[in-house]
């Protein structure tokens, strides 16, 4: 019988996360979700600037 | 086989075996000797009483490829009990003794010694050398014959009670029982005809291959009969009641059970050792007596209880029989079970006197509080034991010196779960365990011991995952380029030409740059996919200060910046940026450099203390654990245990 089932999920559960992190380039730290781009840096005079 | 008429009776006496001498005539129990052709009858001896003793004359067994067939016995009595002795005809022509006694063997032949200590000068616990090898002097004792059958060599016969009248009374017989390495025995025996040596092993019931045992009255399946337990009974010489004995001819003293009075079983004379009085009742074994149960593969019948203790604490013993296996214990503490049994065999050194795992952890005297049903040897309530205990969990080692009876035992246990002894012997309620005893297993410990392989691996997976990434992802430019803050530019907006990021790009690091001198420039900065007008925001900031006083120049902050982005997608992007600076600073160029690629190590630093944490936590409760065990310890300490366990 397979012993510390949950300590070896948690096991192979970090090395598929640090593969998966790895190579998507991905970190919880360093995220940051996508906006549109109306509003942020550069709307503050009320324009996407790059269009302009 | 040579067949003679007994001198005494006339019935037929056979002497089977051409190494016996002499033979016990088994209708008139005369001691017949052969002398040349006649046969000399010595007088008469005792008959055996019953026994629970599975072995009868005719037994066979083998012991380390050893051949033999028991042909005569005789019972040895001392002060403190008495014992089987079994003449045995070897398959190889010689003779032999099994001795039968405390629920173990021993097997051995007589040798030729030189040079034997002196008997005055042995005491217990002494190591003499005999021939090239070491022996501990376990028991000294004198002894007497007191009854015997079948056939026997000439040299058995020192102190038969019943001589004739024309014989010289004989001397005791005085031995020292010698234990050596490996389960090596002997016994120096100083008799009528002077010091003789017998060496062999010890051994248990199962090392010797018998055939032809006799039925076991209440153990033998199918030989039950009436006396279903296969008990003895006799009247209490105090009070007339009765008291069953459970291992007849095994056990030397039995507890009347309704006056407790101790009264002597190693003849049928039941004799009183000891009013011990009425408290003794008062204490209730945790398995009752006469309670059968099997326990680790083997039936056992609960025949005694005694109640130890030291200055701090109390404990229970119970004496567990089995006809075949002898006697084993159960030791009851604060809840928490130990099986023990004698160790049989001399150990070379002390326990833990070598980096062998074993500590010693306490040393004691231990003294009879109370004591019901029956032992194999004469018990008293003033029995004190000099106890030295060494622990290396599960297991125990304790060593028990009997100054009053000159004998040093060893004996070693097993931490038993109280469930498993419940189980065993069907009780309905058992103590639980308090606190933390000396041979229990820790639980954290073996729980690491149990992941740290796992662990391990995880590890250097880990750290192969991460060197693979940080190889197969490396850094690239995407896009560089410089800007200029200006104060007076009112928006201080800056927008990059646009550059593409592939596919798989991910970590995204955007480095900035400036000849700042003691000013600070903030930089929020986005990252804008021009097509679906989705963008990541980050910043940089960057500060350098620096000049010179009394200890010198000096500088602090940084010229550069980096701020990083995960999980890009590809795309057509460009950089906007809105600057902020130190008042004082009207006009500042920078630079600013987006790389992709490279693996983020915060992923790998957080998965490894995902990895480690779960040991990391076993081993503080495995520490824990170890302290509260020997904080009741009077010899180690919790860090040496805690630092060996880590050593496993």
């Amino acid at each position: 019988m397979l012993r510390h089932p949950i300590y070896l999920l948690i096991c192979a559960a970090a090395c598929s996360y640090l593969t998966w992190s790895n190579a998507r380039g991905w970190s919880p730290f360093h995220f940051a979700a996508p906006r549109s781009a109306a509003g942020g840096v550069g709307s503050n005079r009320g324009a996407m600037f790059f269009h302009k | 086989m040579r067949a003679y008429d007994c001198p005494s009776c006339g019935a037929t006496l056979n002497f089977a075996s051409s190494i016996a001498i002499s033979a016990v005539c088994s209708f008139c129990q005369s001691l017949v000797i052969q002398r040349d052709l006649d046969l000399e009858a010595l007088g008469k001896i005792a008959q055996l009483p019953p026994d629970l003793s599975p072995l009868q004359i005719g037994t066979t067994g083998e012991f380390q490829k050893v051949s033999f067939r028991l042909i005569g016995r005789l019972r040895w009595q001392w002060s403190g009990g008495s014992w089987t002795e079994w003449f045995a005809e070897c398959g190889d022509g010689h003779s032999a003794w099994l001795a039968e006694t405390q629920g173990f063997f021993t097997f051995s032949r007589p040798v030729e010694a030189d040079r034997l200590p002196a008997f005055d000068q042995l005491l217990a616990g002494q190591n003499p050398h005999i021939g090239d090898r070491a022996w501990t002097v376990v028991d000294i004792k004198e002894s007497t014959c007191t009854g015997g059958e079948g056939q026997l060599p000439n040299g058995a016969l020192p102190g038969l009670r019943e001589r004739p009248a024309n014989q010289p009374p004989a001397l005791p017989r005085r031995s020292a029982d010698l234990q050596g390495s490996d389960g090596a025995f002997a016994t120096l025996e100083s008799g009528d005809s002077g010091t003789e040596m017998f060496e062999g092993q010890y051994a248990r019931y199962e090392e010797l291959s018998f055939a032809n045992l006799r039925p076991v009255p209440g153990w033998t399946p199918g030989f039950e009969g009436e006396r279903k337990t296969g008990s003895v009974s006799f009247s209490c010489p105090n009070c007339g009641a009765i008291v069953n004995v459970r291992a007849a001819g095994l056990t030397m003293s039995a507890v009347c059970g309704s006056c407790a009075s101790i009264i002597s079983t190693s003849d049928t004379r039941y004799q009183i050792l000891e009013k011990a009085g009425e408290k003794l009742r008062d204490y209730v074994p945790e398995i009752p007596i006469g309670t059968r149960g099997t326990f680790r593969g083997t039936e056992y019948e609960v025949i005694g209880y005694v109640r130890r203790g030291d200055d701090s604490s109390e404990w229970s013993e119970h004496l567990l029989f089995n006809p075949w296996h002898g006697f084993e214990w159960l030791v009851c503490s604060a809840g928490h079970w130990t099986f023990m049994g004698r160790l049989l065999a001399s150990l070379e050194r002390d326990p833990g006197s070598s980096n062998d795992g074993w500590r010693p952890f306490a040393n004691y005297e231990a003294h009879v509080v109370a004591v019901l049903g029956e032992f194999y040897w004469q018990t008293s309530t003033s029995e004190r034991t000099l106890v030295r205990d060494f622990v290396k969990p599960p297991y125990v080692i304790s060593k028990e010196v009997y100054p009053d009876l000159a004998e040093i035992t060893w004996s070693q246990g097993v931490y038993v779960q109280g469930q498993e002894v419940a189980d065993a012997f069907k009780l309905e309620k058992i103590e639980p365990p308090s606190g933390v005893y000396l041979n229990q297993p820790n639980p954290s410990a073996e729980k690491r011991r149990q992941v740290r392989p796992f662990m391990w691996g995880a590890v250097l997976l880990l750290v192969l995952l991460q060197f693979f990434g940080t190889s197969s992802a490396k850094l690239r430019d995407a896009y560089s380029g410089q800007f200029v803050f200006r104060k007076a530019d009112a928006s201080r907006v800056m927008m990059s030409e646009p550059f593409d990021l592939p596919a798989g790009s991910g970590k995204v690091s955007i480095t900035g740059r400036s000849n700042l001198n003691n000013a600070w420039l903030g930089i929020d900065l986005a990252l804008v996919e021009e097509k679906t007008e989705k963008r990541y925001d980050s910043e940089l900031g960057l500060e350098y200060y620096s000049g010179s006083d009394s200890d010198g120049s000096w500088s602090e902050g940084s010229r550069e910046a980096e701020a990083t982005l995960s999980e890009v997608p590809a795309g057509r992007y460009r950089l906007v940026m809105q600057a902020a600076a130190d008042p004082n600073l009207n006009e500042m160029p920078f630079t600013v450099r987006l790389q992709r690629g490279g693996v983020f190590w915060s992923n790998f630093w957080l998965m490894l203390l995902g990895v480690v944490a779960y040991p990391i936590w076993l081993m503080s409760r495995a520490a824990s654990f170890e302290r509260r065990r020997w904080a009741e310890s009077d010899l180690g300490s919790g860090s040496s245990a805690a630092s060996n366990d880590d050593d496993d």
